[in-house]
């Protein structure tokens, strides 16, 4: 493994000069694009330059920047560490030690596919710094480094602890997926399209607007200004058709969501592939960033998988894989696989905790206060505010109707709620499952859980019950209206499975 | 009884009794409260510098302070009593709140480091806290405050101690 000559610096691929020159070109693209934009068509001059020329000089600037950049990254091994050093003007080393390395995964961003380079990014659990991570490389230097990186973490764990896991071989432990297996998941075009479909359209509606609404609001002086008059004038008129413009509003809404929704499949699940090897899981994905995700097995600290009344309906589950991570990573540590059935999760499932179901579980029921509490903020609160509004304001005739309709729809699927609300406990597992419409799943192994809390607002002490929140390394999950006799044996039985265990957690 | 179908008998699981947790040093029940009450009282200097130069009605801002000044007297002593913590041979436990109560625990072989702290307030109380990280999250877990720098600094070895053994 050692032909690659790690013992001194080494840079990245030559290619690298572009993958940062890209980077640092999109960072001042959107830093000035307020300014070009603004400027557009005006007569922009400062010292006798226009905008155009600016834009040579400063990519110019930036091309030298970048082959500086280039420069100064060095990586090489010293002793148990991985050494990365860099910076232009002030020196940057950061220290990986092997030890410390949870994962390693490559990432294509579009610059990196059109050349032919991959990223390399160097995941720590947080310890050391967020994102360690290696712009440019070619595929197979890439591919070696990760194994040799991989080799050399697992080489020193095997001396810490003997004869612990003797039967783990490091050809094992290296994380090799050969190039011809078979991944046990790939969405083709139509699950792609049926994931696309199926997705929570509101949440993607929602999450275009925000993007939108957040670009708007940035160039809110020079995109209204020009209307400024014209809205006034016709705001009055606009609220008196705001009731005929609803509907359309709604399907618009609708429609955009929809679409979103499919780009966004599109462009992340494209050609997903989810692959279980002996050691781990790799997931490889992307339509213009292809990124490759390796989960350790011992890495993942609990599963959690969803669905939805469309996904429901052909049988399609998310399920999501929890790995140690900040807050700050854990969006992309939540790794998501979609469109898996019931036979993929179960496969799955078995893989990883063969034993799950050897013990019997013991069902906790919680509190109706559940219900109530749903119901009363959600619903009852809700109605009597709108009935107030429709009285003393609006009067219309067919508002009462509906605000009862709306008032009872709520009783019914928080009860519903209610009722899917399951906790079950065996000396393994725990397992939590809620949700009706929308219903997921959490398997917790209880060795991986790193601390409990009991919280109990002065609501909850006069029904005497209490929300028990657990924590992995991965986040937490939270079980709320426990008895709180009940949940104070969980309590203890939990920090008794913790405390108990020899096994690694992470 | 749950659990009873269990492999292992819920009497022998050890409990968290309430009972068993350790009250804070009454030192800190007093900085919290004068650090809270100075902190009204500057409030309430600008509420007079308003009155004097602009003329503002002063009962805008003395009677809130007051009151709030009420609450502070009232209320914390009330949570005091409700603050502790728990060391046993596997944990530790830290449990605050009075309308909101909470209590984590935390077990050693879970812990990843552990900081020691002390305010600049903290300094005049001799009131210092110590803070115990898990995996996974920047923030800490569970904060023992309302020690003294020597027992705090102990506490801190100890868990050190205690967590580093399982690694």
């Amino acid at each position: 493994m050692n032909d690659l000559e790690l013992q001194k610096p080494q840079r990245q691929s030559i290619l690298g000069v572009a993958v940062i020159f890209f980077s640092n070109l999109r960072k001042a693209f959107n830093f000035f694009l307020a300014v070009v934009f603004v400027n557009l068509g005006t007569k922009f001059r400062i010292l006798s330059l226009g905008l155009e020329e600016w834009a040579y000089i400063l990519a110019l600037f930036f091309l030298v920047i970048s082959y500086l950049q280039y420069l100064k990254f060095t990586f090489y091994i010293k002793g148990d560490n991985f050494v990365i050093e860099k910076g232009v003007l002030s020196q940057e080393k950061i220290n990986v030690p092997f030890a410390r390395i949870q994962t390693v995964n490559t990432s294509q961003n579009i610059i990196q596919r059109i050349l032919g380079v991959v990223g390399l990014k160097i995941d720590t659990a947080g310890s050391v710094q967020n994102e360690i991570q290696i712009p440019a490389l070619s595929k197979e230097h890439a591919q070696q480094l990760r194994e040799y990186l991989m080799e050399r973490k697992y080489e020193l764990k095997e001396e810490n602890k003997d004869e612990a896991s003797s039967e783990k071989t490091l050809e094992d432990a290296s994380g090799n997926f050969e190039a011809g297996s078979k991944p046990i998941l790939a969405l083709n075009i139509k699950d792609l399209l049926l994931v696309g479909f199926t997705q929570n359209h509101f949440r993607s509606g929602l999450f275009l607007f925000a993007i939108v609404n957040g670009y708007v609001w940035q160039f809110e002086d020079y995109l209204l200004k020009p209307f400024e008059s014209y809205l006034e004038a016709t705001a009055e008129s606009f609220l008196a058709q705001w009731f005929l413009l609803l509907p359309f509003a709604i399907i618009a809404f609708l429609i955009i969501s929809v679409v979103a929704s499919l780009v966004g499949t599109a462009l992340t699940h494209f050609q997903f592939k989810f692959f279980l090897g002996d050691d781990g899981m790799r997931i490889s994905s992307g339509l213009i960033a292809k990124n490759t995700f390796n989960v350790p097995f011992e890495k993942i600290q609990y599963f959690k998988w969803e669905s939805n009344p469309l996904r429901a309906l052909i049988g399609f589950y998310t399920l999501r894989i929890k790995q140690a991570g900040t807050e700050a990573i854990n969006d992309r540590k939540l790794i998501s696989i979609p469109g898996i059935k019931a036979r993929g999760l179960i496969n799955v499932l078995d893989r990883q905790y063969p034993d799950r179901k050897n013990l019997a579980y013991h069902p906790l029921q919680v509190d109706q206060l559940l219900f109530l509490q749903l119901s009363l903020w959600l619903g009852l609160l809700p109605s009597l505010i709108a009935l107030g509004i429709n009285f003393f304001i609006a009067e219309i005739i067919w508002g009462y109707p509906l605000i009862a309709c709306y008032l009872a729809l709520i009783l019914f699927f928080s009860y519903r709620y209610f009722q899917s609300y399951r906790v079950k406990v065996n000396p393994d597992f725990t397992l939590i499952k809620r949700g009706w419409v929308f219903p997921s799943t959490v398997l917790i192994p209880n060795y991986k859980l790193q601390n409990i809390s009991l919280k109990q607002s002065v609501f909850q002490k006069r029904r005497a019950v209490a929300t028990l929140q657990l924590y992995t390394a991965a986040g937490g999950e939270s079980i709320s209206h426990l008895p709180y006799n009940e949940a104070y044996e969980l309590y203890n039985y939990l920090l008794f499975c913790i405390e108990s265990s020899k096994l690694k957690w992470m | 009884m749950i659990f009873e179908n269990l492999k292992i008998d819920i009497d022998q699981i050890p409990s968290l009794a309430q009972e068993d947790f350790e009250p804070l040093r009454e030192d800190y029940l007093y900085m919290r409260m004068s650090s809270r009450i100075l902190f009204l009282l500057v409030a309430a200097g600008v509420g007079a510098m308003f009155s004097l130069f602009a003329k503002l009605y002063f009962g805008y801002w003395l009677y809130p302070i007051l009151g709030l000044i009420l609450l502070v007297i009232i209320y914390e002593p009330l949570a005091f009593k409700i603050k502790g913590y728990l060391l046993r041979d596997h944990d530790i436990s830290y449990k605050t709140g009075l309308f909101f109560f909470r209590q984590t625990t935390v077990p050693f072989n879970r812990i990843q480091h552990c900081e020691y702290n002390q305010s600049f307030i903290g300094r005049l109380f001799d009131i210092a806290s110590v803070k115990v990280f898990t995996a996974g999250g920047n923030t800490s877990d569970l904060s023992v405050s309302g020690l003294s720098k020597e027992r705090a600094i102990k506490l801190r070895d100890h868990i050190t101690k205690l967590s580093s053994a399982h690694e």
